[in-house]
């Protein structure tokens, strides 16, 4: 836990410099007869919170490690794998969805998450499959009119509407 | 009394057939939009004011108020059931709603939470039909130092809440703020923080996106690690005399009732600050001043009362500036407001002198709607418990697919979606860290009117700090903002002073041995 600590410390030292780099793209001090710059707001911030960043991790630096702490693993026992079962096929699907439509993108996880994950039955499998991506559209397209993109596959839902 | 006289006229345009249909209709689906995640009451109230153009302006504003106020009761529904706010003003629900959740205590909740928004809504209605005139006058005396100094607040009270460090509750702070300045720097209108020139920042960082993306798919990347793959079910069961016994049990936190209402309405009558600010500060408030602070975040209900009165009351609060000056209090009614205009109406008195029928009937209708919304959502429980019967290895994929399409939806952008799920995997590396995530969001939202009014004290003060302590060229002319930027800055030095005494006590005793 204490080297992740340090390691996010340090990425949101860096996160801070970045923006602090951007930020100053627009004027960073007083523009005459305007008032502070544009960039003035988000420089200072990076400023501050990169100094209580180096703070945080001076203070995790110092602690001193009580034995059962420093062996405090960051992720639990199998529970990285968990993690990543969820959230690369999460990524996937979005970014499958300007390719084959929210709709087919969606079809596609949550038949591997029920199916391969969850090892449910096919009846659930293909009701949840199914029925979810129809709710959504009935819902988001007809009832709240906001159409969800449908990447190259757009004409065939032409027939749709 | 004249005001009654108003009050009566009112109820009799309010209970008109149409007027009484829309704000029927209005409150089913603003809880039904309030509750679904990525989709709040700006949403729902911008997506349907193209139906208001069938109907008069009354009944259009009617349809429009109870969308409002549906939305504030549905939002607590998500967020006590599934961890996930329906909308921002429901993210403060989550603190202590989903804990009772898991504690079997879910239909406790929800009666909880729409019994909380009952009672923020009619205090903050009877607040604002009496004293309308006089309150709008008070709202008008804050500028942009008074502005400034109160969100600096509200990120204070935040750095005694958040877990065990107060330096890692200001970095979320400074994040969120930082987050805010993506997009148009709204004084010169020029694009900033696009980090070269990518295209999807253009329209900023969007609030509901950061925190669709935290708190959805952040909380079912930290649930997966913890439940492995089994599916836990939570058991919920609802009967009448829990609804009873319940309401009973909410008579003994009359000080929550009271904070969050009145608070709320403040709040939500100040320009754009709205329900989702007063529903934090609520929470923050109520937990300092409660006989048990450190129960809250671990399910109690004194920690949903707080903030689901609060947005209530918010919400009404937010109309009053926005009927009586044009100014909006809070986004929501900034999208009000455009429909108003739409309609060839001008807010200002002289909508309280020509329109008589408009206010009024309004003002009434927000009573009827509130009856109506307390009494759907009692009725509607038992539905909406059922969903904790969905084992995870199905919820989690809905869920993850709702929130993606969730962020689209407020910006059009599949850029937007991708940060979801950028924010879910930071959202679950700070859960892990101890950063808390509410002070993010709550920058992230206060951001832009923290900078606009940043800035706009120093061009009134020609660059001098003391315009915060209330010094404008040399004269004390800003008490207010004086006496909010002192109490700020002894909310951030005492986690601070209380960990130097401890320190130094540890220390002598220490010596001691």
């Amino acid at each position: 836990m204490r080297r992740a600590e340090l390691a996010c410390a340090l990425a949101i030292v860096a996160f801070a410099a970045i923006f602090a780099w951007y930020a100053q793209e627009l004027p960073i001090g007083w523009v005459k007869g305007e008032g502070p710059g544009g960039g003035f707001f988000p420089f200072w911030l990076s400023v501050i919170m990169g100094t209580v960043a180096v703070a945080v991790g001076v203070q995790e630096f110092l602690k001193s490690p009580a034995p059962r702490q420093a062996a405090e693993r960051f992720f639990t026992e199998g529970g990285l794998r968990q993690v990543l079962l969820i959230a690369i096929p999460g990524f996937i699907m979005v970014a499958l969805i300007d390719v084959i439509s929210t709709y087919l993108a969606a079809m596609i996880f949550l038949f591997y998450y029920t199916r391969l994950v969850g090892k449910h039955s096919w009846p659930i499998v293909i009701l949840v499959t199914v029925a979810v991506p129809v709710g959504i559209f009935l819902l988001f397209e007809k009832f709240l009119l906001i159409p969800l993109p449908k990447g190259y596959l757009d004409e065939f839902f032409y027939i749709l509407y | 009394m004249e005001l009654l006289g108003n009050l009566l006229y009112g109820f009799s345009v309010a209970l008109t057939p149409l007027n009484l249909f829309m704000a029927i209709l209005g409150v089913v689906l603003g809880t039904a939009i309030g509750a679904m995640p990525g989709l709040g009451s700006v949403n729902g109230v911008a997506i349907l004011i193209p139906i208001t153009f069938a109907v008069p302006p009354t009944a259009g504003i009617i349809f429009l108020a109870a969308i409002y106020y549906g939305a504030m009761y549905g939002g607590a529904i998500s967020s006590i059931t599934l961890n996930i706010p329906g909308a921002s003003t429901a993210v403060a629900t989550t603190f202590d709603g989903y804990p009772m959740a898991k504690k079997g205590r879910a239909a406790q909740a929800l009666v909880a939470a729409a019994v909380s928004s009952f009672v923020g809504g009619t205090v903050s209605i009877i607040l604002f039909t009496l004293f309308a005139p006089p309150l709008a006058e008070f709202a008008l005396k804050f500028g942009p130092p008074e502005i400034f100094t109160l969100m600096l607040l509200a990120y204070a009270t935040f750095a005694g809440l958040g877990g065990k460090n107060a330096l890692k509750s200001i970095i979320a702070t400074l994040i969120g703020l930082m987050f805010s300045t993506v997009g148009l720097d709204i004084v010169s209108g020029r694009p900033r923080m696009i980090f070269g020139d990518i295209a999807g920042f253009y329209h900023g960082i969007n609030f509901l996106v950061l925190a669709i993306g935290l708190y959805g798919v952040g909380e079912i990347m930290s649930t997966a690690e913890e439940r492995l793959v089994t599916g836990e079910r939570v058991q919920a069961k609802v009967r009448l005399r829990d609804i009873l016994s319940t309401i009973k049990e909410l008579a003994s936190f009359k000080k929550a009732f009271g904070i969050g209402s009145l608070l709320g309405f403040f709040v939500g009558m100040l320009p754009a600050a709205g329900a989702t600010p007063a529903s934090f500060m609520s929470y923050s408030v109520v937990k300092r001043f409660s006989k048990h602070p450190e129960s809250f975040g671990t399910g109690t209900m004194e920690g949903v009362i707080a903030p689901e009165t609060a947005n209530n009351a918010a919400s009404t609060g937010a109309m009053l500036p926005m009927l009586t000056l044009g100014i909006p209090g809070s986004p929501t009614t900034a999208v009000m407001l455009g429909a108003l205009v739409i309609w060839g109406l001008v807010p200002g008195p002289m909508l309280f002198i020509e329109h008589r029928e408009f206010v009024w009937g309004l003002i009434a209708s927000l009573y009827v709607a509130n009856v109506l919304a307390v009494l759907i959502n009692l009725f509607a429980i038992p539905v909406f418990t059922m969903i904790l019967w969905l084992p995870f290895t199905i919820l989690a994929p809905l869920v993850i697919v709702v929130c993606a399409v969730g962020g689209y939806a407020p910006t059009f952008s599949v850029f937007d979606m991708i940060f979801v799920f950028i924010f879910g995997c930071a959202g679950y590396v700070f859960r892990k860290l101890d950063y808390p995530l509410a002070p993010m969001v709550l920058a992230l939202v206060l951001g832009n009117g923290t900078e606009v009014s940043l800035r706009q004290s120093l061009i009134m003060s020609h660059g001098s700090i003391g315009i915060f302590f209330g010094f404008e060229n040399g004269a004390f002319i800003h008490p207010i903002a004086a006496a909010l930027m002192w109490t700020s800055l002894i909310l951030y030095a005492s986690p601070l002073v209380a960990a130097a005494i401890r320190h130094f006590r540890r220390r002598v005793e220490l010596a001691k041995t």
